[in-house]
């Protein structure tokens, strides 16, 4: 067995990847009120993530930036998945992200785009038929979501280097 | 589509006057303010996918002191002075007359100081652009946060990204005339606003 270097893939903003890559981390830098969604199918060992950004869409279809609102970008990513080889009914789903950053910021008004997201992610779980099984959300601080493809491993950072593995 | 970005880069240039109009003033209100004389290095004024206005900071990463606000009335957007902590504390060390501690954490008093930071360099800035389109801008109350790059400027991307998937970016480079701090002062006007300075420099 040779020995791998971990391929570190930045997901940006409204980003979407899916890779079966087992040298592959894809990770979420600087979430604040975005969410990280990641998915993974332990059996054909394919992952995803996808940067949400805000919770849906005023107007039609976004090519640009795939994952910008939950409610398009989370069909969005498990059907990729499904295209890749993977199986919905094994997904394993973790979100990280979601706070408020804002203290002025009324928690639960339209303006805590956090909280919406996290409800828009939900939702489209929901609808999607999934169920989320693991996160690390809310709060007043910006983390750091990382998924390691060989191992299925997710883990998040806070900017006080705070490591919780979800 | 060829005749937009040519009526584009017309419109541009009255952005630009107004926008060096307005930095001017905000950094000279700076410049009082930490009693030191302030170099203007470079503005750039851009129109960029979201991602890039988090690398002009460093990247989504790397640890920022963030002092935010955003405006209201006849134009709405979003202020930003973006410092890696050593320049912050360097910032205070001016303002509170004491040697920088670098540390991780603000007290409440630098908390102020800085938010007093952010409310000349915001109210200087909005005086002018408003003086100058006779229009009535309202700054918010600054917020001041350390913590990653992404997490700050999501505040301001998020509510940009509703409407587009790039971003106008007015970003200003500054140090002080002793080199001793230097820093970023961005403006990230909604879509209204620079719609609204076509109409009035028309």
């Amino acid at each position: 067995m040779t020995a791998s270097i971990d391929v570190n893939i930045s997901v940006g903003l409204g980003e979407i990847h899916v890779t079966r890559d087992p040298d592959a981390v894809l990770i979420c830098y600087g979430l604040g009120s975005c969410v990280a969604v990641s998915a993974f199918d332990p059996v054909a060992r394919i992952g995803a993530m996808a940067h949400i950004v805000l919770p849906a869409s005023n107007n039609g279809a976004n090519a640009m930036l795939p994952a910008k609102f939950a409610d398009r970008g989370i069909p969005l990513t498990i059907e990729k998945m499904e295209k890749a080889g993977a199986q919905r009914s094994r997904l394993v789903i973790k979100i990280a992200g979601g706070a408020k950053m804002l203290h002025g910021v009324k928690a639960g008004s339209i303006l805590d785009i956090g909280e919406r997201n996290i409800a828009a992610v939900n939702e489209a779980m929901q609808k999607a038929g999934l169920e989320i099984h693991a996160q690390d959300i809310r709060g007043d601080w910006g983390r750091c979501l990382w998924l390691y493809i060989a191992s299925g491993l997710t883990r998040v950072k806070t900017a006080e280097q705070r490591i919780i593995d979800l | 589509m060829i005749q937009d970005v040519a009526k584009t880069a017309i419109d541009l240039n009255a952005w630009e006057e107004l926008m060096k109009k307005g930095i001017t003033n905000a950094i000279s209100g700076l410049s009082q303010m930490v009693q030191k004389k302030i170099t203007v290095d470079s503005v750039s004024i851009s129109r960029v996918p979201a991602k890039e206005v988090i690398d002009l900071v460093g990247g989504p990463e790397t640890l920022i002191v963030g002092i935010y606000l955003n405006f209201s009335g006849a134009a709405t957007g979003h202020l930003m002075l973006a410092h890696r902590p050593e320049v912050a504390y360097a910032l205070l060390g001016m303002i509170l007359g004491e040697e920088p501690v670098k540390r991780d954490d603000l007290s409440d008093y630098e908390q102020s100081a800085l938010s007093e930071m952010g409310n000349i360099t915001g109210s200087f800035f909005l005086n002018a652009i408003a003086d100058t389109l006779g229009i009535t801008l309202y700054p918010s109350p600054p917020a001041v946060i350390i913590d990653m790059a992404g997490a700050i400027m999501g505040i301001a991307l998020a509510e940009i990204l509703q409407e587009s998937d790039e971003v106008m970016v007015v970003d200003t480079a500054f140090t002080t005339d002793d080199q001793s701090a230097g820093g970023r002062f961005m403006i990230m006007p909604n879509e209204s606003f620079v719609q609204l300075s076509r109409q009035q420099a028309r």
